[in-house]
């Protein structure tokens, strides 16, 4: 009896008018994004291939250690293909980073930077899928009782020996496998596109990672039409379900998601960016009445006999100074702001679309943990290209050194010294290793745990709600 | 007879639970949006007010002309009020751009902020009214007419002496009257709100802007509400209405709005920042190594000079000395930097200008493109702020040189400080005549459609 009561809701919904224009819908509203994301994704692709070319190219341009000083290293991530589902950070992730220089680390605008591309909804798989699957799924579902009651179908169904707790659980079932299979096949038809058709290479592990984001969205389909059901077997009337769902909708996937990050901003503020430049300032004004005491002790040494190399020692010691406390001072800002990012993920977790966002961008590797695990791996290639090059100076000084002290002996014959030209292939590169798959579900399970405990919560509501339904 | 039948129709919109439900929402959406966005607009403006008033301190101390062409002048993007309107690009965008000896001036990223605001659509004013409001017009109004014809009253309506151009104009101005009521409210909930927060600094250039985006609002919901009313006209049905006017939606406002933009970067085949960058340092490297050499050698033959007169350093004499080569270094840099700036700028318009064409297609594009140019959180703002950048960084260079050459002495209080003065209203007004009149076509389309086709239509 169960299995027929399910068979009848999917028949009714299926051959419906309504699950067809579902269904269509789903395929425009996620396929025409993906193939244009996808064109977006080779083209930066492709620059990203020739930008690094053109880098290495003037790196191998230069003439010695120091010219890199002043050109610096420049260092950015691949884009990501899988971004073309779940944008998430990844616009912030893919700029070019300044390293190796004498100024500070300085980041590069967004790839594509017009304003254009920051208006309204982005819109990506994770996008559709939050905003529009989930307000489908509540149109599709919000008169699935109520409806039934005004047009009288309900009462002659009841008045049948068929028990209530079979009738709504067949309707929460059929509910949820009339959405989660045009779910399932859009996911299928927009990976063979990018795969197959576009020719988009995926990385390693990124099935599964396709997999997981995948099911992470039935979970949250699942849950709005739980909460359509829900809705509905507590109303009496059609048009009361509908505004009460969107009302619910409205604040769910539109206010709290917006509010958090206002709330979050006060309960864990980030310095403003003039405090950190005060206390760098500071830091620069301490070492400036310290250099008179380094002149002392390098002209004192006696190695060093011009004021040239006095100049030289001190302000090296000055940048190595300078650098080791700014950096310290950097990472306790950024710990501030890790600290706000944290928190803004746990705070999220009350609304079920933050939560399905948050999880689906970590899966797909543009999330948060991803964005700092990068800013992580970036401070670290940054202290490595630092040692790389004052290495490579230091040598180049000694060499230096050596044939002038060798030239001011007088000895005969002396040829100027080759110095070793500086090499992009020398320079240690920038690679960046994403988080693993184990590692990001080990992050997100509670995400799905919510999602899916959501659902357990409606469905009871719905129980219960239809069990004292009057009909 | 018209006034009759317009005051049926808002009455018994207004007194319909679901109507009044939903336009509550819309209203508390609206209000609520303003009053989270305001808050946000505050703090950006402190420390806005903060940064700057810091960055202008720090140059205090410089007491030559070197000194100033070698330190960091900084200039920062201000934040406008009307951005709770429409935020457009200035939805988290970068603030800081440093002019720095022989480097290129632009804004520069940041990783110390909060990025996850970019993880979902910011919820302005815009958002609320081009998306939610016109899902709920649609939902609401879908069977105002295809309703009544199913029902039968259309039927007993139209039996009596009442033309049916009346009805049909009786039906659209109650209607549209409905919509439009949460929607000035709540706007002028929010000028109230502005009024009394002095600290916004929303001055009368800026009640002209929010006022025209009412305007556009306004003409948008007309269109949106002559759009549903002309489906519901055509279709037999009321579910087959609901459909039709859901995917109409989801294509025009959820689709073409968003996919608009990437087409027309693509189509532009705009360059990305990091290529750009590149490009030009692979370009402008060489001739830069050159000058900076000769620069080089002029040091080089002071220190030895001093070195071997068993002199000391003096700046005043280190400054005429490489003076000359300096002064060529710096300009070189900023003209070819500035040249490639501009290079970028004429792309990403190109590109901007492109979206645009594409998204006018859609009735909440038009609205999207007219609200970010009166708001000015558009393209226009973004060039204008670039080309601010640019002639700043031309000024300090001239100042310098100037002050150089001249062997004046060096007053810091006279050096070029950034300013950003925003294009007025008139040119804001100009940049969006096409998508309002876009707009403004598209509702006489509909209107006329649907009028026409209801003089024909059957009642039964």
């Amino acid at each position: 009896m169960f299995l027929d009561c399910i068979r009848k809701e999917l028949l009714s919904n299926i051959l419906s008018l309504r699950y067809g224009l579902t269904f269509f819908l789903f395929l425009v509203l996620t396929l025409a994004p993906t193939v244009v994301r996808t064109e977006m994704h080779k083209h930066q692709d492709a620059d990203y291939a020739r930008a690094q070319s053109l880098c290495a190219e003037a790196i191998d341009s230069t003439e010695n250690w120091w010219e890199i000083n002043n050109l610096g290293v420049t260092v950015g991530k691949r884009p990501n293909p899988l971004a073309i589902f779940a944008g998430g950070l990844e616009t912030d992730m893919t700029r070019s980073n300044h390293l190796g220089s004498e100024e500070e680390p300085t980041v590069s605008p967004r790839e594509m930077n017009i304003p254009a591309l920051r208006y309204g909804i982005r819109l990506d798989m994770v996008a559709v899928i939050n905003i529009a699957c989930s307000l489908l799924a509540l149109l599709l579902l919000f008169d699935a009782v109520c409806g039934e009651r005004e047009e009288g179908t309900l009462k002659m169904m009841l008045a049948g020996p068929l028990p209530r707790d079979i009738v709504i659980l067949s309707k929460l079932a059929a509910g949820a496998i009339t959405l989660l299979t045009p779910l399932a096949l859009v996911w299928i038809v927009n990976v063979l596109y990018v795969t197959v058709i576009a020719g988009v290479t995926l990385p390693p592990q990124s099935l599964e990672r396709l997999a997981w984001l995948s099911a992470l969205s039935g979970c949250y389909v699942a849950f709005f039409s739980a909460l359509g059901i829900a809705v509905s077997s507590w109303v009496q009337r059609s048009a009361t379900a509908l505004v009460t769902c969107l009302f619910i909708w409205a604040v769910l996937v539109l206010a709290m998601p917006n509010l958090l990050p206002m709330v979050i901003n006060r309960a864990a503020p980030i310095p403003t960016e003039s405090k950190i430049i005060q206390e760098k300032n500071a830091i620069e004004g301490d070492l400036q009445r310290e250099s008179p005491k380094w002149r002392e002790e390098a002209g004192a040494t006696g190695s060093l006999t011009t004021l040239q190399q006095i100049d030289s020692v001190v302000n090296a010691r000055f940048r190595e100074e300078y650098s080791r406390r700014a950096k310290q001072l950097d990472r306790f800002y950024q710990e501030c702001v890790n600290r706000q990012l944290r928190l803004n993920q746990q705070l999220a977790r009350l609304s079920p679309s933050a939560t399905f966002v948050y999880a689906s961008t970590h899966t797909a590797g543009t999330g948060m943990q991803d964005f700092l695990h990068l800013l992580s791996d970036l401070e670290q290639h940054r202290t490595r290209i630092d040692e790389f090059l004052k290495t490579k100076r230091e040598e180049a000084d000694k060499v230096q050194r050596e044939f002038q002290q060798r030239s001011e002996r007088g000895e005969q014959g002396l040829e100027p010294p080759t110095q070793e030209r500086p090499s992009a292939s020398l320079i240690p590169v920038f690679a960046y290793q994403p988080l693993t798959v184990a590692l990001t579900l080990n992050s997100c399970w509670i995400d799905v745990v919510i999602l899916a405990g959501g659902c357990v919560l409606l469905f009871l509501a719905a129980y219960v709600g239809f069990m004292r339904y009057a009909c | 007879m018209l006034k009759e039948l317009i005051r049926k129709e808002i009455l018994n919109n207004l007194l319909n639970l679901r109507f009044s439900l939903a336009y509550f929402l819309c209203t508390f959406l609206l209000i609520g949006s303003a009053v989270i966005m305001l808050s946000d607009f505050l703090t950006e403006k402190r420390n806005y007010d903060a940064n700057t008033a810091f960055y202008g301190h720090q140059l205090d101390g410089i007491t030559s002309a070197s000194g100033y062409s070698y330190a960091t002048k900084t200039a920062l993007r201000p934040p406008f009020a009307t951005k709770i309107f429409a935020m457009g690009g200035e939805r988290d965008p970068d603030t800081r751009a440093r002019i720095r000896f022989g480097n290129w001036a632009s804004f520069e990223g940041d990783f110390k902020r909060n990025p996850l605001v970019n993880l979902f659509p910011a919820v302005d004013l815009l958002f609320v009214v081009g998306v939610i409001l016109s899902l709920l017009i649609f939902v609401l109004t879908y069977d105002a007419l295809s309703g009544e014809r199913e029902e039968g009253t259309l039927k007993v309506l139209l039996s009596c002496p009442v033309p049916r151009d009346v009805v049909y104009f009786g039906k659209w101005v109650g209607g549209m009257v409905t919509p439009v009521i949460p929607l000035v409210t709540a706007w002028l909930a929010v000028m109230l709100i502005l009024v009394v927060t002095p600290s916004a600094g929303a001055g009368a250039g800026e009640w002209g802007r929010m006022l025209a985006i009412l305007g556009v609002a306004i003409l948008y919901v007309a269109t949106m509400f002559s759009l549903s009313l002309m489906v519901s006209v055509l279709a037999k049905k009321s579910s087959t209405s609901i459909l039709v006017l859901l995917l109409l939606w989801s294509v025009g406002i959820l689709v073409v709005p968003s996919v608009a933009a990437p087409i027309g970067y693509l189509l532009a085949k705009a360059r990305t920042s990091s290529l750009v960058e590149a490009s030009a340092v692979q370009a402008v490297y060489p001739r830069v190594k050159a000058q900076a050499g000769e620069m080089g050698d002029s040091a080089s033959a002071y220190w030895q000079r001093i070195s071997q007169s068993g002199g000391s350093f003096d700046q005043g004499e280190f400054d005429k000395v490489i003076g000359p080569a300096q002064r060529r270094f710096e300009r070189m840099v900023t003209d070819e930097f500035i040249a490639v700036s501009k290079t970028k700028t004429r792309d990403d318009e190109r590109a901007d200008k492109l979206g645009r064409w594409i998204s006018r297609v859609s009735p909440y594009g038009c609205l999207q493109n007219a609200a970010v140019a009166l708001a000015g959180t558009g393209m226009r703002n973004e060039v204008d702020l670039r080309l601010s950048i640019e002639d700043f960084s031309r000024k300090t260079v001239a100042f310098t040189h100037q002050v150089q050459q001249e062997g004046s002495p060096f007053d810091i209080a006279q050096a070029p400080r950034f300013r950003y003065i925003r294009a007025d209203l008139s040119m804001a007004l100009s940049d969006c005549m096409i998508d309002i009149a876009a707009l403004l076509l598209m509702g006489a389309v509909f209107f006329l459609a649907g009028y026409l086709r209801f003089l024909r239509m059957e009642a039964i």
